[in-house]
């Protein structure tokens, strides 16, 4: 089954007057359960198909099926809620809340939610625990390694239990060490909890730990 | 809806408190910003309520009747005081009848106003038989002695017992015995006035049952349009006047210190709107990334909006509070050193209309401060705010 597909999808920019075309008509298709590693090189489309993908951006033509849903055609509210519910987001700059422990960001999407706050508590704890930090929930970003900080995104990426993680250049301001522990979490992840994965690299050595490899070059897959 | 107040209550409480330092320093300037507001907001009330309450009490009641600018005298002023009298509402009712004139006192001559009073009456409408700084009230039937304005008194270098002549404007000249200092904190009684009983103006003038003005007090001082209709049907050929009007030049200097007043309020409102407005901008600005993350993982607009919103609230609540007790602990301080202007002894009472009304100008203020750079921030746009775009 299909999780990410697209059809034909094209996205040109306007640069002043010039059009730029950034991807001209991408068909890819990911199943579920799959790992795979988007891939090219600087300029080749890979951040525009990434936030198309991640709903954070519209094409300028062309379809979008999330889970069978053509979210092309979602108006900005429901995207959003798209977002919360089917999505987990990991970017290369960890991105978590300062202000909150490890804990309060893991949870932060699930009371987006709704969700009851000792059912967040408790798959908070449950997720830091899958992602090896336990002892570490009440911890603020500023208190955590590179490596850590990264970690408490995956887990709060996954609090939703979202159709696939999006992780963009995840290991790209890690240490070695640290980035071959993130690509073994999502091996395990992928491996253990059949978690479909979609992750832009321009990693060679990463890329070759995904399922499949989707290359990009001149906006158009090769 | 989702239960989105809770994540925007969570998310402006750490963001708020995430940084103690900053927290103090911007609940300082909302404190400041508060204070001055409220505390300008007392004086003026403050300064206003005493001076319209010596006018009214020591100089001009409520409503006046005087003669018609064509005449003099007010004619039978006993039984027009009689039917002002009964007027409901109307609690006391007593006429004068005044001279302009000059004190002797050695070699000082010194012009003043000459107020001819019935002494058993005069309470009914001024404070005036209150006011006796030293030595005693007049009665009725004294014909030898005056009471004299206490910074009269003290130009003329006169105390309680001393004689002094008095030259009315028809050129009477009498001479009476000081019988008591007149202290009422009001610059223009205290220099000016001179108090002699009715009868002994009577006397003077070769008059009687006519004055030159009746002054009424009423129950509640806000009813004079009323009250000054009704006694202008019981005089019709008297001009009646409200004590606003009488005092005319005095109200509209007031209404100009307002306007000033209110100057000053709303630079103080400004002030507490642009430092919330500054801060939100700041905070939106410094939080492109994370505002972007926010919405990029499921978070609405109206959720980011209600984040800096309910902080501009959260801050300007606790620079409210804090606000509140600086301005009672300075009306305290300035209350305690007693601060005497020419019209009395200024008593600072913050009320708790200004306070309500303070607290919602402050609340509506930082909403609209905050809405701007909130609703900006709101509007990110995700791809750029992520990845600095």
């Amino acid at each position: 089954m299909s999780v990410i597909k697209t059809d034909a999808l094209k996205k040109t920019y306007m640069l002043g007057k010039v059009p730029v075309p950034a991807l001209r008509g991408v068909d890819i298709d990911v199943v579920k359960g799959e790992f795979i590693a988007l891939m090219g090189p600087s300029g080749a489309g890979k951040s525009t198909l990434l936030n198309m993908v991640g709903m954070l951006d519209s094409p300028t033509s062309g379809d979008i099926f999330i889970d069978g849903t053509n979210v092309s055609t979602l108006s900005e509210n429901m995207r959003v809620d798209f977002r919360l519910e089917k999505i987990g987001f990991i970017f290369q700059f960890f991105n978590l809340f300062m202000e909150l422990t490890a804990l309060e960001n893991v949870i932060l999407p699930m009371m987006l939610l709704g969700k009851d706050m000792n059912e967040c508590r408790r798959q908070g704890r449950e997720l830091l625990h899958v992602v090896g930090l336990d002892e570490r929930e009440n911890h603020l970003p500023s208190e955590l390694s590179g490596g850590e900080q990264q970690r408490v995104t995956i887990a709060r990426s996954l609090v939703n239990n979202p159709s696939f993680l999006l992780a963009d250049e995840p290991t790209a301001n890690l240490d070695t060490e640290n980035a071959s522990q993130i690509v073994t979490l999502f091996r395990r992840l992928n491996a253990e909890l059949g978690i479909t994965i979609f992750m832009v690299t321009h990693e060679e050595e990463l890329g070759q730990k995904a399922d499949r490899i989707i290359r990009l070059r001149d906006g158009v897959v090769v | 809806m989702r239960l989105s107040i809770r994540v925007i209550l969570f998310m402006a409480l750490k963001d708020i408190f995430k940084d103690k330092r900053i927290l103090a320093l911007v609940v300082f300037a909302l404190t400041i910003g508060y204070t001055n507001v409220l505390m300008s907001t007392a004086v003026m009330n403050s300064f206003i309520g005493l001076f319209y309450d010596q006018i009214t009490d020591t100089t001009v009641p409520h409503i006046v009747v005087e003669p018609r600018e064509e005449k003099k005298f007010i004619e039978h002023t006993e039984s027009k005081v009689k039917n002002i009298e009964g007027i409901a509402g109307v609690v006391g009712v007593a006429s004068h009848l005044n001279s302009s004139g000059i004190v002797i006192l050695k070699n000082k001559n010194i012009g003043c106003s000459v107020v001819g009073i019935t002494p058993s009456l005069e309470k009914n409408i001024s404070i005036i038989p209150e006011k006796i700084e030293k030595g005693t009230f007049l009665n009725d039937k004294e014909k030898t002695s005056v009471l004299i304005g206490t910074m009269l008194a003290d130009d003329l270098e006169v105390s309680v017992g001393q004689k002094v002549t008095l030259v009315y404007s028809n050129g009477v000249k009498r001479e009476y015995s000081v019988k008591g200092i007149v202290n009422t904190g009001f610059l223009f009684v205290d220099m000016l006035n001179v108090y002699v009983t009715r009868e002994e103006i009577e006397s003077v003038f070769g008059t009687h049952d006519r004055s030159t003005e009746i002054g009424v007090r009423l129950a509640d001082r806000d009813a004079v349009g009323t009250y000054k209709l009704l006694i202008m049907k019981q005089l019709p050929s008297d001009d009646v006047k409200t004590w606003e009007e009488k005092m005319g030049f005095f109200v509209q200097l007031i209404g100009v210190l307002k306007i000033i007043w209110n100057a000053i309020r709303m630079m103080g409102l400004l002030t507490v709107i642009v430092t919330i407005a500054i801060i939100i901008y700041v905070n939106v600005t410094s939080k492109r990334r994370q505002i972007g993350i926010l919405k990029a993982i499921g978070a609405r607009n109206h959720i980011v909006l209600g984040i800096f919103l309910l902080e501009a609230v959260l801050w300007s609540m606790m620079g409210t509070f804090f606000g509140l007790i600086l301005s009672h602990v300075l009306a305290y301080i300035l209350n305690s050193i007693r601060i005497v202007l020419p019209i009395g002894l200024l008593v600072l009472r913050i009320s708790s209309e200004a306070i309500l009304l303070t607290v919602f100008l402050i609340f509506i203020a930082s909403l609209l401060a905050a809405f701007m750079p909130a609703r900006q921030g709101s509007r990110i746009n995700i791809i750029k705010a992520i990845w600095g775009g």
